[in-house]
C-alpha cells in the first residue's frame, strides 16, 4: 500500500474535494495515487506556473460557474 | 470587492510604515546589514513574533509545513540577499521610494521586473524542480 | 508629531508589519507574499484568465455539480464502482466540499501596488522629506557613486532581487514574515540565505569603500 502518492495530495484543493465525495474517487485513483506525474496540475506546477482551482487532472477547465451570487 | 478594499488598506499601511520603518532608505537598511544600528532588526524580530502569535491564535494548521525545500530556496535566497544589498529593495520597496520621491527607483522597479519575468521561462527550460504547491 | 519626523522605534514597527500580515490572512484568507503578488500584477492577461476561471467556485452547490459532470465526462459509468472506498465517515452523498479561496483577482493587485506608493507619498509628505531627487542619498552614493553608474547598480541589484525572490519561492513578506512566523523550514532556510548574504556583501562593501 506504500504507493507514491503525489507529494501535493496534502495541499491540493482538488485532493481535498476528492476525499468528500465517493464518486470522485476514481480521479485520486487515476491520478494522485502512483500516476500524478500525468496529472495536468502537476506539470504546471513543474513548469513553475500557477494552478487554477478549476483545472481538472485531465487538462479539462471546469465550466465556468459564472460570477458568485455573493462575495 | 472585500479583497481589493483589504489589499488596498494593507498596501497604504505597508507603504505608509515600511516608509516610517526606515525600510526604504538605503542608509538605514545599509547600518542594520553591518550592524551598526539594530533598531531595523528588532522590527522585524518584534514583526515575525508577533505574527507567530496571531497566526497560533488563529489557527493551528498554519504551522504545518507546507513549504517545500525546493533546489531553488538556497540559491535564490542567495541571489535576492545580494541584490537587496546592492539596490536596498525587496520587490515591495522600489513602489514605495517612487511614492516618496526617490525616482532613482525606476531603475530598480524595472529591474526587478525583468528579473521576475525571466525567471519562469529559464525554470520552465531548465530547473523544473518540483516548487511546492496547487494552491499557492 | 516626532513619530512623523523620526524613524519608528522598533515595536511601533513590529505592531505595523504585522497588522499588515495578520490583517491580509485574515481579510482576504490568503497569506501576503509580496513577490508573488508582483508576479501576477506583471502578467496581467494570465492573471485575468485565472480569475475568470475560477469565478463562482465559491459556491460549493455548483461546483459539486460541475465536478460530477467532469467526472463522468471523463469515466463514464465508471465513477459508480470505484474500487477504493470512500473515505471514512463519508456517506454516498459526501460531506460538504471544501471551500476554496480564489487568489485575488489582477485589479485588487494593481490596487495594492499604487497604495504602497501612495503610503510612501503620505508618509513622505507628513513628514515633510518630500523632495524628488535621481539619487538614493549619500550612503548609496558613496559605495556605487551617482548618476548613471549607480543606476546601472540599481538595476543590476533588481534584476537579482526579482529573479532571486522567485527561485526561491518568497520574498521578506512571503519567506520572511509569513512563513518565518509560521516556522516553515523552506522559509527559514531562504531567510537566512538572503539576510546572511545582504550582510556579508554589504560588510565586504562598507570594507572596500571605507
Amino acid at each position: 500500500m506504500a504507493s507514491k502518492q503525489c507529494p501535493h495530495a496534502a495541499d491540493c484543493p482538488l485532493f481535498a474535494a476528492f476525499q468528500v465525495r465517493a464518486f470522485l474517487r476514481i480521479w485520486q485513483m487515476n491520478y494522485c495515487d502512483a500516476t500524478f506525474e500525468r496529472c495536468v496540475r502537476y506539470q504546471r506546477i513543474v513548469e513553475g506556473k500557477e494552478v487554477p482551482l478549476s483545472l481538472m487532472p485531465n487538462g479539462k477547465q471546469l465550466p465556468d460557474l459564472g460570477a458568485p451570487k455573493k462575495e | 470587492m472585500k479583497t481589493t478594499l483589504v489589499l488596498g488598506a494593507g498596501g497604504l499601511l505597508l507603504g505608509f510604515s515600511l516608509s516610517r520603518i526606515g525600510f526604504t532608505d538605503y542608509g538605514e537598511l545599509h547600518g542594520m546589514f553591518i550592524f551598526a544600528d539594530l533598531r531595523m532588526l528588532w522590527v522585524f524580530a518584534g514583526a515575525m513574533g508577533l505574527c507567530m502569535l496571531g497566526f497560533l491564535l488563529i489557527d493551528r494548521r498554519l504551522f504545518r509545513p507546507t513549504r517545500r525545500v525546493h533546489p531553488g530556496v538556497v540559491p535564490g535566497g542567495i541571489l535576492f540577499g545580494a541584490g537587496w544589498a546592492l539596490c536596498g529593495a525587496c520587490p515591495v520597496v522600489p513602489l514605495v521610494q517612487l511614492g516618496e520621491g526617490k525616482l532613482a527607483a525606476l531603475f530598480t522597479l524595472l529591474g526587478v521586473a525583468v528579473g521576475t519575468l525571466l525567471y519562469r521561462p529559464l525554470h520552465a527550460r531548465i530547473f523544473r524542480w518540483d516548487t511546492g504547491t496547487c494552491d499557492s | 508629531m516626532s513619530l512623523l519626523e523620526e524613524y519608528w522605534p522598533a515595536g511601533l514597527g513590529a505592531l505595523a508589519l504585522a497588522a499588515v500580515s495578520l490583517g491580509t490572512y485574515l481579510g482576504t484568507g490568503r497569506l501576503l507574499g509580496v513577490s508573488g503578488m508582483l508576479a501576477r500584477l506583471l502578467r496581467p492577461r494570465e492573471t485575468m484568465r485565472l480569475a475568470r476561471s475560477e469565478r463562482g467556485l465559491t459556491d460549493t452547490e455548483a461546483l459539486a455539480r460541475a465536478l460530477e459532470a467532469a467526472t463522468r465526462a471523463e469515466f463514464g459509468g465508471g465513477c459508480d464502482a470505484v474500487p477504493l472506498p470512500p473515505p471514512p465517515g463519508v456517506t454516498a452523498a459526501g460531506r460538504p466540499l471544501p471551500a476554496s479561496i480564489p487568489r485575488p483577482p489582477w485589479a485588487a493587485l494593481a490596487v495594492f501596488a499604487a497604495c504602497t506608493a501612495l503610503g510612501g507619498l503620505l508618509s513622505a509628505t507628513l513628514s515633510g522629506t518630500l523632495s524628488f531627487h535621481w539619487d538614493l542619498g549619500p550612503v548609496h552614493g558613496r559605495l556605487f557613486s551617482e548618476g548613471p553608474t549607480s543606476w546601472v547598480i540599481l538595476l543590476l541589484g533588481g534584476v537579482l532581487v526579482g529573479f532571486g525572490t522567485q527561485m526561491a519561492g518568497g520574498c521578506t513578506s512571503g519567506h520572511g514574515l509569513s512563513g518565518c512566523s509560521r516556522l516553515q523550514p523552506a522559509s527559514l532556510l531562504a531567510t537566512v540565505c538572503f539576510f546572511g548574504t545582504a550582510v556579508l556583501l554589504s560588510l565586504l562593501l562598507a570594507r572596500i569603500m571605507a
